[in-house]
């Protein structure tokens, strides 16, 4: 009985988006798409589904490379051309310090060494830890990549179970919710390392563009 | 056992003190009956309801996965050696755009700067970027936030023993008002041995502050130590591209 429920269960979470690979013409297009974004002074992203990365990029070149665990496709497939990030939603956001004006301390009290290696400075700034690990990136033609970070253990297992099965009641939710409206919903759930998470947080600011490259299945190549 | 006539239940002699001792009756059988089969029922008809939900939202998200499917363009009608071909071209187009011979590569999240060339890594080095701090005029007109800028960027300029022409945000930060003379802002030593400008007022320059290396501290700017600053100053000319993200 248990071997059913976890077969349901696994078909459920990754049917019907079975992977083939992106075939040459889809990889053609995605150059084209890239090249709109290559040609800018800015940095962009591409979540390359089918090789599992995601790339931070600048005129065509990696500038770095973050391995995705897993993958789920939900919904509406994103279209292979540019996207543009309109805001990252998390349940802790960092918050920017206000700095409040005093008086600093000499230099020569900030050169020296502080006594058996502790630093002594205390630092308020937004650093890499202050970025969420989990995420919502919400782009536009109604597409959303969520991020969770990677966990390993018995709770990690038995909690992520039970996010499966919330996010599959949360997805179909909303896509009924959308189709009413006369719209379509789709999603990405990516899994990174919880560093990379961050880094990604960090890295892929509002009014940024990206590429979400997923292989089609019923694509093929004429010979 | 005793036994309670009525409509109690027979129970343990235990908890029939304990019951009486709070002044409570037992719920009958029957009731406990009723009870249990009512809540079967509310969660029988959760549980189809849910199952009716994602099961719509399955069928729907088919739907909306097939209709974009159906929306992207038909695969082009080329032979696979045209294809091939078409991809060798459009790759070497992507690959044109990358900068040629030395370039600076800037990870802000983790504060390290990489001299890169031809693919391959020069060098590396630990350095401060901006604290994402927020800072107030107190006339309330203007703000600053010390972010270092993301993107595409280059070397606009290059000098020796700079001086730091301290701006109207140094002096509010210390409580003190920007003074009228110029010379007045002139603070000798602070940036180091070397500087890169890169445009809008940042640098890429020295640090007194040594021991904050590879943290967010900065106003903006990219502070190096003081022999990483050297080597990438007398390897990078101007014009060199700097990628800061």
């Amino acid at each position: 009985m248990r071997r059913v429920i976890l077969a349901v269960l696994a078909l459920v979470l990754h049917a019907p988006f079975a992977w083939g690979g992106l075939p040459l013409d889809s990889r053609n297009r995605s150059i084209e798409a890239e090249l709109d974004l290559a040609r800018k002074k800015e940095i962009y992203v591409v979540f390359d589904l089918d090789a599992r990365n995601v790339e931070i990029k600048a005129r065509g070149m990696v500038l770095k490379t973050f391995a995705i665990h897993d993958v789920r496709l939900w919904g509406a497939r994103p279209a292979i051309e540019p996207l543009t990030l309109k805001a990252r939603r998390a349940m802790a956001a960092p918050r920017r310090e206000r700095i409040a004006p005093e008086a600093k301390p000499k230099e020569v009290e900030i050169r020296q060494a502080p006594p058996s290696g502790q630093d002594t400075f205390d630092i308020k700034a937004l650093e890499l830890a202050d970025m969420p690990e989990a995420y919502a990136l919400v782009l536009d033609k109604d597409i959303s990549i969520r991020v969770r970070p990677y966990r390993t253990g018995l709770i990690s297992s038995v909690g992520g179970l039970g996010h499966s099965a919330w996010v599959i009641l949360r997805d179909s939710s909303v896509s009924v919710m959308y189709a009413l409206r006369g719209r379509h919903y789709g999603t990405v759930d990516i899994v990174l390392d919880p560093e990379d998470a961050r880094a990604l947080y960090w890295a892929f600011l509002d009014g940024a563009r990206c590429l979400v490259l997923a292989a089609t299945p019923t694509e093929s190549i004429e010979k | 056992m005793d036994e309670m006539e009525g409509d109690s239940v027979r129970a343990p002699r235990g908890w029939q003190l304990l019951a009486e001792s709070w002044g409570m009756r037992l719920p009958s059988r029957e009731f406990l009956a009723g009870a249990s089969l009512f809540g079967a029922g509310i969660a029988a008809g959760a549980i189809v309801l849910l199952a009716i939900l994602v099961g719509a939202g399955y069928l729907v998200a088919k739907r909306d996965a097939d209709a974009s499917l159906a929306a992207s363009p038909p695969p082009k009608a080329l032979s696979q050696t045209a294809l091939e071909r078409r991809n060798r071209a459009l790759a070497g187009r992507l690959k044109a755009l990358a900068p040629r011979g030395t370039y600076i590569v800037i990870d802000t999240a983790r504060n390290t700067l990489a001299l890169r060339k031809n693919g391959g890594t020069l060098h590396t080095a630990v350095v401060s970027s901006g604290s994402g701090n927020m800072l107030d005029d107190p006339s309330g007109k203007r703000q600053w936030v010390f972010d270092t800028p993301r993107g595409e960027f280059h070397v606009i300029a290059k000098v020796e023993d700079p001086d730091w022409i301290k701006p109207d945000w140094a002096f509010i930060e210390e409580g003190e008002s920007p003074p009228g003379r110029w010379s007045d802002r002139v603070e000798p030593g602070m940036l180091g041995e070397y500087a890169l400008a890169f445009g809008d007022g940042y640098f890429i320059h020295g640090t007194l502050y040594t021991r904050l290396l590879g943290r967010n501290v900065t106003h903006g700017c990219i502070r190096a130590a003081d022999k990483d600053l050297e080597y990438i100053y007398k390897t990078a000319p101007v014009g060199t591209r700097i990628y800061i993200y």
